[in-house]
């Protein structure tokens, strides 16, 4: 049986099963687009509504940090970032407004990069703009640790690094949301372990999987929440991708990652401030640290976005219900962090949508 | 992976490997390993990838990579429960041939 054959006859007993509605947020971005290129989404009975959360770390990186890195830009270095990072606006500008100004920006793959670009410029400063969560933070703490073994002076990090439960604690706690289930990030429990998303259905009671990302993944998890909560029995928990995720994580990776952060409260853009939600620097790497080496301190601003991102990634509203949705925000004019990144909602739903998916 | 800063230029693109998503991982399998690098095919095309985040990483070992490094090990057991949805839709597909 081929595997688009089996997606159907997965969808087809959700369909069965299922009998009334239900909302399940897919946390991580990935996940959002994976289910809507799948087609998954068109496939599911309009009962079961599928929304959108927090898990894009484009759209949760706060304005101010934007702001930091095109304050950086004025002078002589040189910005590295990923990709989709350059082009999210700040307060008002993006790093790629900057281009115009012969500005020197890289888009990188991987931390280790800047390593190599430090490495080979070592009369000039760089800074690299870390974004991300648990998945990414492992390879932005090696990059440090790299760095402070080897001297280069001449790096720096603007960090934007989140962590998934606080937020997650911070939405389920709003019990007028009716969140039914979870379908948890399977690469942030790859590192971090499955039981990093337990809390869910221990604290609130809500079926929570961890799933992968490919469309048996996906269909799989669904089966397993609606099935759950069809059921009307105790919430429970699954690891779902267990050739990737193992209960413990990956100790090696967290073990470095905690040699190098501290945890500390966290502004998340269209969120706000969220205790103990992010990475910093340790005191010991306090000289790879960009806004201290060039004396900057990241405005906090009010939600000031036009469109309605907060509100997608609070999983509050579908992208489509954003007044500016497909209109005065597309990919090639976009208002608001969701559509930029190739992670966000919005991006995701008018990819899929133009296509009728 | 190098890269080679020219002067003037901006916005130097570097050879992406991998995932468009920054969530995202991809599977691979270690060709060949040399202290903290290890050589991985992914998908047919080998890549460099850092292996400083994973226990005693080996040739044959299959990896997950994410921004350029190892960040678990992949087990050959396949899902627990996919496996048993797997096993009911065969059966049930059996009958009905």
């Amino acid at each position: 049986m081929y595997k688009a054959e089996l997606v159907k006859s997965i969808i087809n007993k959700i369909q069965q099963s299922c009998i009334e509605k239900l909302n399940i947020m897919e946390v991580c971005g990935t996940h959002t687009h994976a289910v809507s290129r799948s087609g998954i989404r068109s496939l599911l009975p309009p009962n079961i509504v599928l929304l959108s959360g927090p898990g894009c770390p484009v759209c949760v990186t706060e304005e101010g940090l934007i702001d930091a890195a095109v304050e950086i830009l004025k002078k002589d270095i040189i910005l590295a970032a990923f990709g989709d990072m350059v082009r999210v606006r700040g307060s008002s500008e993006s790093i790629s407004d900057q281009l115009h100004k012969r500005k020197n920006i890289f888009i990188v793959y991987s931390p280790l990069d800047c390593l190599d670009l430090a490495r080979n410029n070592p009369d000039k400063q760089v800074v690299f703009l870390a974004a991300g969560f648990e998945t990414t933070a492992p390879g932005i703490a090696l990059a440090v640790k790299l760095a402070y073994k080897e001297n280069l002076h001449n790096l720096s990090f603007l960090t934007s690094l989140k962590l998934m439960p606080p937020v997650l604690h911070s939405i389920l706690r709003e019990k007028q949301k009716k969140i039914h289930g979870l379908i948890c990030p399977g690469h942030v429990a790859a590192v971090m372990g499955a039981g990093y998303f337990r809390f869910v259905a221990g604290e609130y009671g809500i079926n929570a999987a961890v799933c992968g990302f490919e469309p048996l993944d996906i269909a799989s998890g669904l089966l397993f929440l609606t099935e759950k909560i069809s059921s009307g029995t105790e919430a429970a928990f699954a690891n779902l991708y267990e050739s990737c995720v193992r209960e413990e994580g990956n100790e090696t990776a967290r073990k470095i990652m905690m040699q190098v952060f501290d945890i500390a409260d966290g502004n998340w853009r269209g969120i706000g401030e969220i205790k103990e939600s992010s990475l910093v620097l340790k005191e010991k790497y306090c000289c790879f640290d960009a806004l201290k080496k060039f004396n900057i301190r990241p405005h906090k601003f009010a939600d000031n976005m036009q469109c309605n991102c907060s509100d997608v990634i609070l999983g509050n509203i579908m992208p489509y219900e954003c007044r500016l949705f497909g209109k005065a925000c597309t990919p090639q004019k976009p208002a608001g962090p969701c559509m930029i990144s190739s992670e966000g909602s919005c991006s995701a739903y008018y990819k899929y949508w133009e296509a009728g998916i | 992976m190098t890269a080679e800063y020219q002067s003037g230029s901006w916005l130097l693109l570097l050879k992406p490997q991998g995932g468009e998503y920054m969530c995202l991982a991809v599977p691979g399998i270690i060709v060949s390993v040399n202290r903290a690098w290890a050589q991985v095919d992914v998908m047919g095309v080998l890549n460099t990838v850092n292996v400083q985040l994973v226990d005693e990483p080996a040739v044959g070992d299959y990896v997950l990579i994410h921004a350029g490094c190892a960040i678990q090990k992949i087990s050959s057991d396949n899902f627990s429960f996919l496996r048993s949805v797997l096993s009911e839709f065969l059966r049930e597909e059996e009958k009905n041939v």
